[in-house]
């Protein structure tokens, strides 16, 4: 019968791949992460008409210039991470909550209503303390909303908790009109704050996200909750079936979600002294982004996390010296750039792309034309992690790239990532 | 009935003498990994008749019927369309050459009306105007006998009027060759009455007709001829005139195959298990068991056979405290200590608490057996994580108990922590399988413990069975092959409709006698036309 199969091969066609090797995980990321440095140089060069030495130099600029702008970043860094750290569980559990911004907000309102009423007339630290337990328990409530929601009549969570969001965003913008009063700025609470550590300004946050992400992972990854978490995530039936009472842990994950957003809302009213309804520095949804795409490893979470901000920064230092030509938006394009290579690439680590043998044949020609006299035994021991580095790069930019390297069609690995998955 | 097969369209050129068959399969055999679905199946379907594709679960009939769809593409073998050997690729395909499939997962747009619906699958080109196609629709539904409201969303059906919109659906495409799948086993016995009128309206009006089925009196009822499949291979067709239940039930399960399972006569048998007037509704809410009275014992394996969807897995899972008993009690009593304990309205975790050693290896093995993100490690965890007092997990017994199972069963894995979603069918089976043993359990369970593997991996569990049953175990197997269920069992329990129709001896049963027990039991006592769902209107009939 096989003359009634399909006639012609396709050029390409994508297959599943087994497992990889981490360390070529690594570098097909990190080799994203420098492409999309590359791609930001070269897009922000084209449209200042500056030199590519230039722009590097305001992309740091933007970032490392001043004290100011150091202290700024890592405050931001930390911020990111945190809500980060607290989507982590959710996460874990496939419970999709995307009302991260809000949990902030509402934990961040709670403290500052503290912060407003009685602000003066308690011991700064009894203050500051208290304002912790409220705004944690502000945020744990939050996220609880959807949480009773989803395990009593099954409502989606993902858009309960995204509706969450606008409901908080109004409750703080309402509670803003009410205090600042005739003012026009934002409401400056009278209280001291979070004390500088170290000659940090920031310092107590630098201290406390690091921790709470080690703690999250520890309890994610070593503790019996953290199993149960798991276990929910990937099966209900698996889970009843082993037990656990699903509800119970549901209720419990998210509001240990909602409780770490709740901290980092303390952490900003806090270390600012003043309530605004951006309190989550419009990390609520981009934090989501970081917690995929690091997939729950702290190390890669903080490593996107800062690359987030650094760009952010980046384009901030570039729109700075051009701003007759750019504006604030110009910071997402950076950081669209980088994102999409960074998610981008997960498509070369779970996939394989073959092409078929006229396409092989094809590229073997110009290989042959181009290294003629190059040996073939070079690229056999050739270094893994590059090549497929390299492959990635010319399977992407099929046309501009083909005597980079070894060819294409044939990355290393060849006979592991072949095996059959089930 | 009426058997008037070899019936000849009217519009058709062929002398009587040299009928082309409507379809004909030439030697197909598809395969799926080492998985033989079907093997070098030849059969036809004539014009302007109902043809019954008969075979038990796994016998290949869908399998079959979805290379004429254009699901699956046959490994070997060819098809032939009025006597034209075809290339079926796609659905689209099948629909072009006049066959149409009507699945047993309906294939509705839930928020789209009916005519919607239809309107969907217009042949390629026509345009789209709800309007004709209601008129088309309307045509239709006279010539047969269909009652479709236009207006009425999917949404809105009941499952009959959804099978019924199908079947208009694959009639407005155009299709003279209507393959059903099991459409009665979702139908009330009336609905069921209606849909085989409708059938035969579209016989007589030429359409060629295949019913897949395994219920033995709708065979008889509706068909003209009856073509039997075992295990993926042809194994004969004949005159539905000339056919008994018995004749076919013959063929449908084959002759007795020796197996060589070395079974022990059961030792200090005594009561383990003591199920009584059990009640559960499905998910549906309909009556999945009803009153269901049995023991299991100590030291014997209890087979449970069955025609799938009749009750097995709401048993087992009623007594592993995850499905919702209505009535009835099931009573467990500890062989060691003499002690009783009430199953009934407890969660897994409270009947491990109370001490009952239960294993239960499920159908659904990484949905609910196993963790599949997870490597044996965390899997082998899964029944044990919250021993010990503190917050962290335990990981060194589990670790130790997987390279444990891995050197045993002889898994084969990269590494325990592979995620057991990456091994194939046999080796998740047999991590499945090894946890659940390892806890010494006294009390074992299992559901299609050897559905999709080979040989020799199904013969690694049932001797893991067998040894358990010399340890004391009481150990219960449902299954699907008679064959192992009358090897490997002391006692076999058939389901049928939720209700016990019979609990035989294995060793002097016959397969011709189980399978009669799977199929025959509503059929001896009510009106040929019964379905085997339809719990409440039986209540009715009585």
């Amino acid at each position: 019968m096989t003359k009634e199969k399909r006639q012609t091969e396709p050029f390409v066609h994508v297959t599943r791949r087994a497992d990889m090797n981490k360390w070529v995980k690594l570098a097909i990321r990190l080799g994203a992460v420098l492409l999309s440095f590359l791609i930001i140089l070269i897009v922000a060069s084209a449209i200042t008409g500056d030199g590519l030495g230039l722009t590097v130099k305001y992309i740091f600029d933007g970032n490392f210039a001043t004290g100011f702008n150091t202290e700024e970043m890592f405050k931001n860094v930390m911020f990111l991470l945190g809500i980060a750290v607290a989507l982590a569980p959710a996460f874990k559990l496939r419970f999709w909550n995307v009302g991260a911004q809000g949990q902030v907000l509402f934990g961040a309102l709670c403290a500052s209503i503290l912060a407003f009423y009685i602000g003066d007339k308690i011991p700064n630290a009894l203050l500051l303390i208290m304002m912790l337990i409220v705004a944690v328990v502000g945020g744990a409530l939050w996220a609880l909303i959807p949480a009773v929601f989803k395990v009593k009549t099954g409502a989606n969570e993902t858009l309960f908790t995204l509706m969450m969001n606008y409901i908080a965003i109004q409750l703080v913008a309402c509670f803003i009109d009410l205090w600042k009063g005739k003012n026009s700025a934002l409401p400056n609470f009278n209280i001291h704050g979070i004390d500088s550590i170290f000659g940090l300004k920031y310092g107590i946050t630098y201290l406390i996200v690091p921790l709470i992400a080690v703690i999250v992972f520890v309890y994610l990854a070593k503790t019996k909750q953290g199993y149960e978490i798991a276990v929910v995530g990937e099966s209900m039936n698996t889970a009843k079936y082993a037990g656990i009472n699903t509800s119970k842990v549901i209720l419990r994950t998210i509001a240990i979600s909602g409780a770490v957003c709740g901290l980092i809302g303390f952490l900003y009213v806090g270390n600012l002294c003043r309530l605004s309804n951006t309190a989550d520095g419009g990390y609520g949804f981009t934090a989501i982004i970081v917690t995929w795409a690091s997939q729950f490893n702290p190390i890669a979470m903080a490593a996107i996390a800062f690359g987030i901000v650094f760009f952010e920064g980046g384009a901030g230092g570039i729109v700075d010296k051009h701003s007759n030509i750019l504006n604030a938006y110009f910071s997402y394009i950076i950081v669209a750039i980088f994102l999409f290579l960074l998610i981008g690439c997960e498509f070369f680590i779970n996939y394989r792309i073959n092409f078929s043998e006229k396409v092989k044949e094809f590229f073997k020609k110009i290989f042959a034309k181009k290294k003629k006299t190059q040996a073939e035994t070079e690229e056999e021991t050739a270094r893994p992690a590059e090549d497929i580095t390299d492959d990635k790069l010319v399977e992407e930019l099929p046309d501009d790239s083909p005597d980079e390297g070894v060819p294409p069609a044939d990355p290393p690995q060849n006979g592991e990532a072949n095996k059959e998955v089930e | 009935m009426d058997i008037n097969q070899t019936q000849i369209t009217p519009d058709s050129e062929e002398a009587a003498g040299i009928e082309v068959p409507a379809v004909k399969f030439v030697g197909v055999t598809k395969v799926f990994g080492s998985i033989i679905a079907n093997s070098d199946v030849t059969m036809d379907l004539r014009r302007g008749e109902i043809l019954a594709l008969l075979g038990e679960n796994g016998s290949g009939k869908t399998t079959l019927m979805n290379m004429l769809g254009g699901i699956y593409y046959p490994d070997s073998g060819h098809i032939e369309v009025d006597g034209k050997e075809v290339a079926i690729r796609s659905p689209r395909d099948s629909f072009d050459l006049g066959i149409g499939m009507i699945h047993q997962h309906f294939k509705l747009i839930d928020v789209f009306s009916a005519i919607e619906n239809i309107a969907l699958c217009s042949p390629r080109g026509e345009k789209y105007s709800l309007k004709a196609t209601e008129a088309k629709v309307k045509e239709i539904c006279d010539k047969y006998g269909f009652e479709v409201n236009p207006k009425q969303k999917v949404y809105d059906m009941s499952v009959s009027e959804k099978q019924t919109l199908e079947i208009v659906k694959v009639l407005y495409r155009g299709a003279d060759i209507l393959i059903l799948d099991e459409p009665t086993a979702v139908l009330t016995p009336q609905e069921a009455d209606r849909l085989f009128d409708v059938i035969r309206n579209m016989r007589n009006d030429g359409k060629s007709i295949i019913i897949i089925t395994h219920k033995l009196h709708e065979v008889l009822d509706i068909s003209d001829r009856v073509t039997i499949l075992r295990k993926g291979k042809y194994i004969g067709t004949v005159e539905t005139k000339d056919a008994t239940e018995l004749s076919l039930t013959e063929m449908m399960v084959g002759d007795k195959v020796e197996l060589n399972i070395a079974r022990s006569e059961p030792q200090n048998v005594s009561e383990c298990v003591r199920i009584e007037h059990l009640t559960c509704l499905n998910k549906y809410g309909v009556k999945a068991l009803d009153d269901v009275s049995f023991t299991v014992n100590n030291g014997e394996i209890l087979g449970i056979a069955g025609i799938a969807g009749s009750g097995q897995k709401e048993l087992l899972e009623a007594v592993a405290g995850l499905q919702k008993v209505e009535t009835g009690s099931i009573v467990y009593t500890d062989r060691e200590t003499g002690e009783e304990h009430q199953l009934v309205g407890k969660n897994p975790r409270q009947i491990r608490d109370l001490g009952v050693a239960l294993a239960f290896v499920p159908e659904d093995r990484l949905g609910m057996g196993l963790v599949g993100s997870m490597g044996m490690t965390g899997n082998m965890l899964l029944r044990s994580y919250d021993k010990g007092g503190h917050i962290f997990t335990e990981t060194k017994e589990p670790r130790r108990l997987a390279e444990e199972v891995k050197e045993e069963l002889g898994v084969l894995t990269p590494g325990i922590e592979t995620p057991v979603r990456k091994l194939s069918g046999g080796n998740v089976q047999k991590v499945l399988v090894g946890r659940e043993i390892a806890n010494a359990p006294k009390v074992l369970m299992t559901a299609y413990a050897v559905r999709g593997l080979d040989i020799n991996t199904s013969y690694i569990i049932y001797n893991l069975l067998e040894k358990e049953k010399r340890q004391g175990v009481a150990v219960v197997y449902v299954g699907e092959d008679l064959d192992v269920l009358l090897a490997l069992s002391d006692r076999i329990l058939v389901l049928c409709g939720g209700q016990i129709s019979g609990i035989v001896d294995a060793r002097t049963a016959t397969k011709q006698e189980v399978g009669a027990l799977m199929t025959r039991f509503k059929v001896s006592r009510e009106e040929p036309a019964e379905s085997d769902v339809a719990e409440d209107k039986e209540a009715g009939n009585d």
